[in-house]
C-alpha cells in the first residue's frame, strides 16, 4: 500500500485528518512511504504504538531506517490483513492440540502469507517484527523458521540456512554414537 | 542482486540467525519430540550452546508445557523394560532405558521423569532411577514402616520450587517420595524429602473401614495429581477415595458420588466392565472417571459457599466405541475390550484396546484424542513415562553426578584424602567411577 502523494495532497491531508487521523505513514530506509491503520499498528507494534502515543509520529513518514520497503511492505501488509481479520478468538487451533501453550498456532491466512516469502523476504520480516515489538508476527515468523527445521537432520538444516559446520569430525562422532537412535536417517 | 537491493539489505539489522535471541524463539517452537533438539545441537556449536542452556531449555518446557509421552515402563522379573512409543527419530531404543533389579522387585510410578522401584524381599528399599541420567538413589523405609505393612501406592515427585517450573526435565531438582502403606487396620501416609534427607516425622493414618479389610476389596490404577496421590477404593455397594496430599498434610477418605458407589458390582469392577480413575481437574479439583464397558462418565467434585464438597455430573457422556470408531458389537465380546492405563502428564487418559494393544491418548473433557504409533506391552502394568530429552544436560547431570560421587568418596576417606584428590584429576579414574555407578545393579 505504497502512498504516492505530490506535495499539495500531503499538505491537504494534514490539514484533513491531523490528530484524528486513522492511519500513520511509515517510511523504510530506501524512502518508501506505507500507510497502516494506526489502530492495528498500536495493537500489534508495542513500538509503534510507543510512538503514535508519544506523538513521535510523522504524518510524512516516520523514520523506519533499519527497515527496507520489502520488509515494510510486508509489515503494513500484515498490520491491514490482520485489522480485517477474525477477532482473536478465531485464533484457537482447530487441530488437535493437548497443550494449551500461550502460543497459538498460525490461522491459515497467517501460514499462506508467510508461506509466499522468499528465505531473504521471511528474515528480514522476522528482524522488522523484532525490532517493531511486534509480538504475534514474530511468532509466525519464528514459527515458520521452525518448520523448515522440522523432521530435518542436522546436515539439511545447515543447507537451507546456509550455516557452517563447526564441529570436528571427532566430536560430531563422538555426540553421534552417544544418540545414535536419533538419527536413524542419516 | 541488484545494487538498489544491496543497500536495503545491509541497511537492515543482522540477519535473524545470528540473533540469539531469534534463533532462541524458533527453536522452542520445534516439537517437543526428543529428536528435534539433538537435531539443531548438531548444526554448529553456536546452537549446541544456545539448546543446551537452562535458559532456553526452560523457555522450551513453557511453551510446550507438558513433556511428550515416550514410551511405557514394565517390570519383568529382575528387569524394568522400556518399550518405546514414538517412530524414528524420535524413537529412543529400549536398551537406553534399562535396568537390572533384584527378583521381586515392583514398580511403582513414574510422574516427573524418575522411576520409583520397591522391593519387598531383600532389605525392603526403594530405588529412585532417572532413566534419562541414570542416576540411582537409594531411599529406606520410612523409619515407622513394619515389614508388615504393604505399599499400596507411591510415587517420586519433583519438589522443585522455581517460579514457573515445569516438571518432565527434573533431573537435577529436590524430589519426594510420597507413600501410602497400609496394615489392614489403618492407611499411612508417609513423605520423603531429598532435600531434607530423611521421612518426615508427621504421622497421617486413617482407620480402614469394614469392606475394605475383605479379601475381594477392589482397587483402581493409582494416579499421582499436583499434589496428591489417589486411588478409588471399591467394595460391594461402597468405594471410598484414597487422598494423601502431601501440601496439606492430609490423609483422608473421599466420599465419591452416592450414584456410583451405590450401583458398584465388585464382579464388574475385577473383571474391568467398570473401571475408575481419579484425576485433577482445571481448577486443581478433582474428577472422577468411570468406565462401564465402552461409556464414560465424568464426575466433577465441587464445593458450595459453605465449602461443602458435592459432585456433580457431566453433561456429555463418551462413547470410546464410537469416539475410536472400533465398530464392535458389545453383545459380541467375550472379554472387555479397553483398559485403563493411567494418566499421562497433560491429564489426558491413556487406554489400551486389548487385542490390538493400541493405545489412544484421550481428553475425555474435550473428546479429542490420538492414537499412539506404537503399541503396548503386553503385560498389564505398562506405567506411561514422558520425559523432555534435551541436549547438554545428560552431560551436565553426568558431570555433577562424578562430583556429588567425589565429594561422598572424599569425606569418606578423609584419611585418604590426598590420594584421592590425585585420583580424582586423573580422567581414567572418573570414568571407572560413572562406569562402576551406571552398571550398579545390586541396590
Amino acid at each position: 500500500m505504497e502512498v504516492d502523494k505530490g506535495k499539495g495532497e500531503a499538505e491537504e491531508t494534514r490539514k484533513v485528518a491531523e490528530a484524528d487521523r486513522d492511519t500513520v505513514t511509515l517510511k523504510s530506509s530506501d524512502g518508501k512511504l506505507f500507510e497502516v491503520s494506526k489502530e492495528a499498528a498500536a495493537r500489534l507494534s508495542t513500538v509503534l504504538a510507543g510512538m503514535i502515543a508519544g506523538g513521535s509520529i510523522d504524518d510524512n513518514g516516520t523514520d523506519l531506517k533499519q527497515i527496507g520497503s520489502e520488509a515494510l511492505e510486508n509489515v503494513v501488509d500484515y498490520c491491514n490483513k490482520h485489522a480485517n481479520s477474525i477477532p482473536s478468538a478465531a485464533l484457537i487451533s482447530s487441530s488437535i492440540s493437548f497443550n494449551t501453550a500461550p502460543f497459538k498456532e498460525p490461522e491459515e491466512w497467517e501460514r499462506k502469507f508467510v508461506d509466499r516469502l522468499s528465505h531473504d523476504a521471511l528474515f528480514d520480516l522476522v528482524e522488522a517484527a523484532n525490532f517493531l515489538g511486534m509480538e504475534r508476527l514474530l511468532d509466525v515468523t519464528c514459527h515458520k523458521i521452525s518448520e523448515m527445521m522440522k523432521g530435518k537432520s542436522p546436515d539439511q538444516i545447515r543447507e537451507v540456512f546456509n550455516i557452517k559446520n563447526d564441529y570436528t569430525k571427532e566430536e560430531l562422532e563422538e555426540i553421534r554414537q552417544e544418540l545414535a537412535w536419533a538419527f536413524y536417517d542419516d | 542482486m541488484s545494487e538498489d537491493d544491496e543497500t536495503t539489505r545491509s541497511a537492515t539489522l543482522v540477519s535473524p540467525l545470528e540473533n540469539d535471541d531469534l534463533v532462541a524463539n524458533s527453536l522452542r517452537l520445534l516439537p517437543a519430540l526428543p529428536s528435534s533438539l539433538l537435531h539443531v545441537s548438531l548444526v554448529c556449536k553456536r546452537w549446541y550452546r544456545l539448546v543446551s542452556s537452562h535458559h532456553f531449555l526452560r523457555q522450551f518446557r513453557a511453551h510446550h508445557r507438558n513433556p511428550p509421552l515416550v514410551g511405557f515402563f514394565s517390570m519383568e522379573w529382575k528387569r524394568i523394560i522400556f518399550t518405546p512409543m514414538l517412530d524414528p527419530p524420535d524413537r529412543i531404543p529400549a536398551s537406553r532405558f534399562s535396568l537390572q533389579v533384584l527378583p521381586c522387585s515392583t514398580l511403582l510410578s513414574c510422574p516427573h521423569g524418575r522411576v520409583l522401584i520397591y522391593n519387598q524381599l531383600h532389605k525392603q528399599r526403594l530405588l529412585v532411577w532417572e532413566p534419562v541420567t541414570g542416576e540411582l538413589c537409594r531411599v529406606s523405609m520410612p523409619p515407622s514402616f513394619h515389614p508388615t505393612m504393604i505399599v499400596v501406592h507411591a510415587a517420586v515427585v519433583c519438589a522443585s520450587t522455581e517460579q514457573g517450573h515445569i516438571h518432565g526435565s527434573c533431573h537435577s531438582d529436590p524430589f519426594q517420595v510420597v507413600m501410602v502403606a497400609s496394615d489392614r487396620e489403618q492407611f499411612y501416609a508417609f513423605a520423603y524429602s531429598s532435600q531434607a534427607g530423611a521421612w518426615g516425622n508427621n504421622s497421617l493414618s486413617v482407620k480402614l473401614l469394614p469392606y475394605m479389610k475383605e479379601d475381594d476389596c477392589g482397587i483402581s490404577r493409582r494416579s499421582t495429581l499436583g499434589n496428591s496421590i489417589c486411588f478409588f477404593l471399591a467394595g460391594e455397594k461402597a468405594a471410598a477415595i484414597v487422598e494423601f496430599d502431601w501440601a496439606r498434610q492430609t490423609l483422608a477418605f473421599l466420599d465419591p458420588p452416592s450414584e456410583v458407589s451405590q450401583q458398584l458390582n465388585l464382579l464388574d469392577f475385577h473383571d474391568e466392565r467398570c473401571q475408575c480413575l481419579v484425576k485433577s481437574s482445571d481448577s486443581g479439583g478433582l474428577i472422577l472417571i468411570v468406565v462401564k464397558l465402552f461409556t464414560v462418565h465424568i464426575w466433577e467434585r465441587t464445593f458450595n459457599a459453605d465449602g461443602v464438597a458435592k459432585w456433580m455430573l457431566w453433561k456429555n457422556t463418551t462413547d470410546l466405541n464410537n469416539l475410536f470408531s472400533l465398530r464392535m458389537v458389545p453383545e459380541d465380546l467375550t472379554a472387555v475390550p479397553l483398559s485403563i492405563l493411567g494418566l499421562d502428564e497433560g491429564g489426558n487418559v491413556l487406554v489400551k484396546q486389548k487385542e490390538s494393544r493400541a493405545i489412544f491418548l484421550v481428553d475425555l473433557e474435550s473428546s479429542k484424542f490420538k492414537k499412539l504409533s506404537g503399541t503396548c506391552p503386553v503385560i498389564n502394568d505398562g506405567h506411561p513415562f514422558s520425559t523432555f530429552y534435551t541436549p547438554g544436560k545428560y552431560h551436565t547431570c553426568i558431570l555433577q553426578l562424578e562430583q556429588k560421587r567425589i565429594y561422598l568418596i572424599s569425606r569418606l576417606l578423609v584419611y585418604r584424602m590426598a590420594f584421592i584428590s590425585e585420583k580424582m584429576i586423573n580422567k581414567n579414574f572418573e570414568f571407572e567411577l560413572f562406569r562402576s555407578f551406571r552398571c550398579r545393579t545390586d541396590y
